[in-house]
């Protein structure tokens, strides 16, 4: 293609040259990137199950999950679950799971007279794999305070 | 027939682009072998793990996060922690990345240039990362 201003180095007959040229050096950088990754990548490795441990310590220990807060006093009882606090309402505010590829969460319970109170986070998916572990923890509810066993179900992200 | 200085004009070009590419490369093998890019990747996986840990808890709590970071610039956004390198900035091609899992705790964003160390504190329902002094 010519065109008055000269554009002639630009012709489409060197189109194909760029294209062929952009993909070489695509995959070229992608496996530049790919060869070094492993190195030192050690020192970047979060341990097994720690982020899913950190990231769990909301649901029993803030008042923005599931801790009991004395409204009188203010105190937060860590542990020590709201049983009214304890639904799916709450758990999406105190774990959003709007943007963000984490980890899913089921978690159950239940108290004398009660049966089981079950809730999870909005990216659970009942298709998927998933771990199950528990933890001895309290409930209140009524004014009453039971000791029980929070059932927690993980789906890694 | 092309002229000379189209001809000029199209090998600078090439050049330019020889050189630049050239540049990536090399920058990158470099923060890649010497553990630069991973060093930046390990701290904003500690930090944003740090504000996950403050959201955990109730009440105000201050962290100290005693690192040297003079060549790093760490940058909180919404939902996640970047670290890059101080001179080059944001367009820096192996900067940390990691997010940390949202709440009704906001995290203020802030930009935090070659400080000594950081200071992640939890005041009201707010968490603010600043540098250590």
């Amino acid at each position: 293609m010519k065109s008055k201003r000269g554009t002639e180095n630009w012709s489409m007959d060197t189109f194909p040259f760029w294209m062929i040229f952009a993909i070489i050096l695509a995959f070229t950088a992608i496996f530049f990137i790919w060869v070094i990754a492993p190195f030192a990548v050690k020192i970047a490795i979060i341990p097994e199950g720690v982020e899913t441990h950190i990231i769990s310590q909301r649901f029993w220990n803030s008042p923005d999950c599931f801790a009991y807060k004395d409204e009188t006093s203010g105190r937060v009882y860590q542990k020590l679950l709201d049983y009214n606090k304890f639904t799916e309402d709450q758990i999406k505010t105190c774990y959003k799971t709007d943007d963000v590829n984490i980890q899913a969460f089921r978690l159950s319970f239940s108290i004398p007279g009660q049966g089981e109170k079950r809730i999870q986070t909005t990216n659970w998916r009942d298709s998927y794999l998933m771990e199950r572990t528990s933890k001895e923890i309290f409930v209140r509810y009524n004014n009453q305070v039971y000791k029980t066993k929070l059932s927690i179900e993980i789906q890694n992200a | 027939m092309k002229k000379k200085g189209q001809l000029m004009f199209k090998a600078l070009f090439v050049v330019i682009i020889a050189a630049f590419i050239v540049f990536f490369f090399i920058q990158v093998g470099k923060t890649y072998g010497n553990g630069e890019a991973y060093s930046k990747l390990a701290i904003a996986k500690d930090i944003a793990l740090t504000i996950n840990t403050l959201s955990s808890y109730p009440g105000d709590i201050s962290v100290k996060y005693p690192a040297d970071l003079k060549k790093y610039t760490i940058k909180t956004h919404p939902n996640k922690i970047t670290v890059s390198d101080s001179n080059i900035g944001r367009i820096d091609p192996t900067r940390g990345e990691y997010k940390f899992v949202m709440s009704n705790i906001k995290v203020i964003e802030s930009e935090v240039k070659a400080p000594e160390g950081l200071l992640i504190t939890k005041t009201d329902n707010n968490i603010k990362i600043s540098s250590l002094r």
